[in-house]
């Protein structure tokens, strides 16, 4: 009998890990053998097709001194604080506004929309909107006669701001719909509480709501953070970080030198301190995530 | 009764299996491994050539087609050093094939050059030969020169300018009746580059070869007079804004006549057309020198197909190489393109009449210059169109460019495999 159980544990035991061999062999050949590669290659000089030459340190010492790269990390510092301005904050006060509207569902409609459009199409559809001499923008400008004609592509620092507005634009509706759930799932007691004590819709949401939505903000916040550190797609379509690299992002410069100057170890380097940044911030919000408290504010 | 059966299968498993080594034998399954899968589509022109080739020499060709340029040559290179290398692939000429070269990836072809001696522009041999030999063969090749509206050259009472002197009364005149005299762009990089080589090969043809080869810094004094010519163009206004688009903007302004010239390579005429230029409206000159000394200069791009080292099947995809570059090989697939076959003695009839006219002008004695995306190293030219876009956006940062400039390439040569 003793043996039989532990025959059937073992067998349990086995199965289970049967069950998550594929994903896990999937994950070891596909993410985490590549990522170790990628590491490996950092300290080395090559081309892809030359011997790799062993330089230590030399890759990411050498982005201390490249003017490139610290427009690049200047770049991605812009697009993490003003994506948590504008798409978050955004899809907050949408979502706040938006519920109780009458047509509420259409309004919700309309800033969803651009989510289910692709980065490269949005990068494409607002290349065309803003160009200078065709671009809808200044063409409405110019029907209101108002004397502005700005290349928003290739004006810097306006560049780097009319892509963030195009990424703002698409991005607005998944915020806006993480929100909604939140705001939902807030129980109406406290609510109706503060209101029989008097106070006004803006204090209820700042002392109560707001503080409700708490754990929705910090999963708003962090994705938002890790999305816009990874950013490349729509600048990729937009400008290819140009003008003379002004709107270069530490993932396209990373492309860039991996793919088209072939400096395969500085590429790598590159890449793994993005990578260690995005990892930080994600392990703080898996944290956050799997806190038990989230389910219960 | 089934001994009589198993002996018949075994009969048929043998002759199928002599008749399937007999068609290995005879018909290698040569592999095409490109770029042009995507925008442009270039993967039923390969498809009819390795047909064609198939039927003339008894070898063809199946493609293994990328849809985009970057993964495309992250996968060449990662498959040149090993056993799957593909029997042919298409390239990009010198400089850009150069650490290929240097890592013996590619195979020589001086051999098919040397046959074709007669058939080839030195000029061309030389865009493919290092340390005297010669690799890959070029399919197809274009020219640089400026497209103009007919229709609005016509309006104005404009000719075809052939001195610096009537190129700017051209320039005035258009800027005077408020059509923008050329366009010029920084979007997508690396279209900086062409009025760059346009106004120093326009200076000096030879410094122009200097400059790329390494032999002359870029913050020479007829360099930096060049750059000059091209500041002073800028602030008269004989161009569009910077963020102007080649391909999206291009067309429209062009056909709408708003912007007169383009200066772009002669297969920008199925971009124009493409954007809903009529042929008719459309024609071509060389950029004429600034300097007059300088004479007669027309830039080239060629487009080389070349054979891995370790091909599969070398001798095959030589023989199959050795009738693309003959005559009636390149001409098939040029005539597919709309492009100018590279030999010579190809026929190119079927060209519209602005290209067949443009050639024309080429075979008067005009010196061949390599484009500067082939013709320099390309972690120089990589870097350097960026520099250029800085220049365009702010000429008034033209030390601080041609310091940086020097600085790119000085970094580059100083390491560099001669």
């Amino acid at each position: 009998m003793f043996f039989r159980r532990i025959f059937l544990k073992a067998r349990d035991t086995i199965v289970s890990y049967l069950f998550i061999l594929p994903a896990f062999v999937l994950v070891v050949v596909l993410l985490v053998l590549p990522m170790l590669q990628n590491v490996y290659y950092s300290f080395f000089q090559w081309d892809g097709i030359s011997p790799a030459i062993f330089n230590g340190l030399k890759n990411y010492l050498a982005m201390f001194t490249d003017r490139v790269i610290a427009g690049s990390m200047l770049n991605t510092v812009i697009w993490v604080a003003f994506t948590l301005v504008f798409p978050a904050l955004g899809g907050l006060i949408v979502a706040v506004f938006v519920t109780g509207l009458r047509g509420e569902n259409f309004f919700k409609s309309i800033f969803f929309i651009p989510l289910t459009i692709s980065f490269v199409a949005t990068g494409i559809i607002w290349t065309y909107m803003l160009g200078r001499e065709l671009g809808v923008l200044n063409g409405v400008l110019a029907l209101f006669h108002i004397p502005l004609k700005p290349s928003y592509l290739t004006s810097v620092p306006l560049n780097t701001f009319s892509m963030i507005f195009a990424w703002t634009w698409q991005q607005l509706g998944t915020n806006m719909v993480m929100f909604l759930m939140g705001l939902v799932t807030i129980p109406r007691d406290p609510i109706e509480a503060c209101i029989i004590d008097g106070a006004n819709k803006w204090q209820t949401f700042v002392h109560v709501k707001f503080p409700m939505l708490a754990p929705i903000t910090t999963v708003v916040i962090t994705m938002a953070m890790v999305n816009s550190f990874k950013v490349f797609d729509i600048i990729y379509v937009m400008t290819r970080g140009g003008p003379y690299s002004s709107s270069e992002t530490l993932a396209i410069s990373m492309f860039r030198e991996t793919f088209t100057l072939f400096h395969m170890g500085y590429g790598a380097a590159i890449s793994v301190v993005l990578s260690v940044i995005v990892i930080v911030i994600s392990a703080a919000y898996i944290r956050r995530m799997t806190k038990r408290d989230m389910l219960y504010y | 009764m089934r001994k009589l059966k198993g002996l018949t299968l075994c009969v048929l498993a043998v002759a199928l299996l002599v008749t399937g080594v007999g068609i290995a034998a005879a018909a290698p399954n040569l592999v095409l491994m490109h770029d042009k899968g995507g925008n442009p589509n270039y993967v039923p022109f390969f498809e009819d050539l390795g047909k064609q080739a198939q039927a003339a020499i008894g070898v063809g060709f199946t493609q293994s087609p990328y849809p985009t340029t970057d993964v495309f040559q992250a996968a060449v290179r990662a498959a040149l050093p090993t056993s799957k290398a593909p029997d042919l692939f298409t390239w990009w000429s010198t400089y850009r094939m150069k650490d290929l070269i240097d890592n013996g990836l590619v195979a020589d072809l001086t051999d098919l050059w040397d046959k074709h001696k007669a058939e080839y522009p030195q000029g061309l041999r030389n865009a493919f030969t290092f340390n005297g030999k010669v690799y890959g063969m070029a399919d197809v090749v274009e020219y640089w020169g400026v497209w103009y509206n007919k229709d609005v050259f016509a309006k104005y009472n404009l000719k075809v300018p052939t001195t610096w002197a009537e190129f700017t009364k051209v320039c005035d005149t258009l800027k005077k009746n408020n059509v923008t005299p050329m366009l010029e762009s920084v979007q997508q990089r690396w279209p900086t580059f062409i009025l760059f080589e346009e106004m120093v090969a326009r200076q000096d043809p030879q410094l122009y070869d200097d400059l790329c080869a390494g032999k002359v810094k870029y913050s020479d004094p007829r360099v930096k007079k060049a750059f000059s010519v091209w500041a002073d163009m800028i602030a008269k206004g004989y161009f569009t804004d910077p963020s102007t688009d080649l391909f999206a903007d291009g067309p429209r302004l062009f056909n709408a006549g708003q912007v007169a010239m383009i200066p772009c390579g002669s297969w920008y005429l199925s971009v124009l057309t493409g954007g809903g230029v009529s042929i008719d409206k459309a024609d071509i000159f060389v950029m004429p020198p600034v300097n007059a000394s300088a004479g007669k200069v027309v830039i080239m791009e060629a487009s080389p197909i070349v054979i891995s080292a370790k091909a599969p099947n070398l001798a095959s995809a030589k023989k199959v190489v050795d009738w693309w570059m003959g005559p009636v090989g390149n001409a098939a697939f040029a005539k597919m393109l709309n492009q100018y076959p590279a030999n010579a003695k190809s026929d190119s009839s079927f060209l519209p009449a602005s290209k067949v006219n443009f050639a024309k002008t080429i075979n008067s004695g005009y010196r061949v210059l390599n484009r500067y995306w082939e013709a320099t190293p390309t972690a120089i030219c990589e870097k350097a169109v960026d520099k250029f876009a800085e220049f365009i956006l702010k000429p008034s940062s033209v030390d601080t460019v041609l310091a940086d400039l020097d600085k790119i390439a000085d970094d580059y040569w100083a390491n560099a495999k001669k």
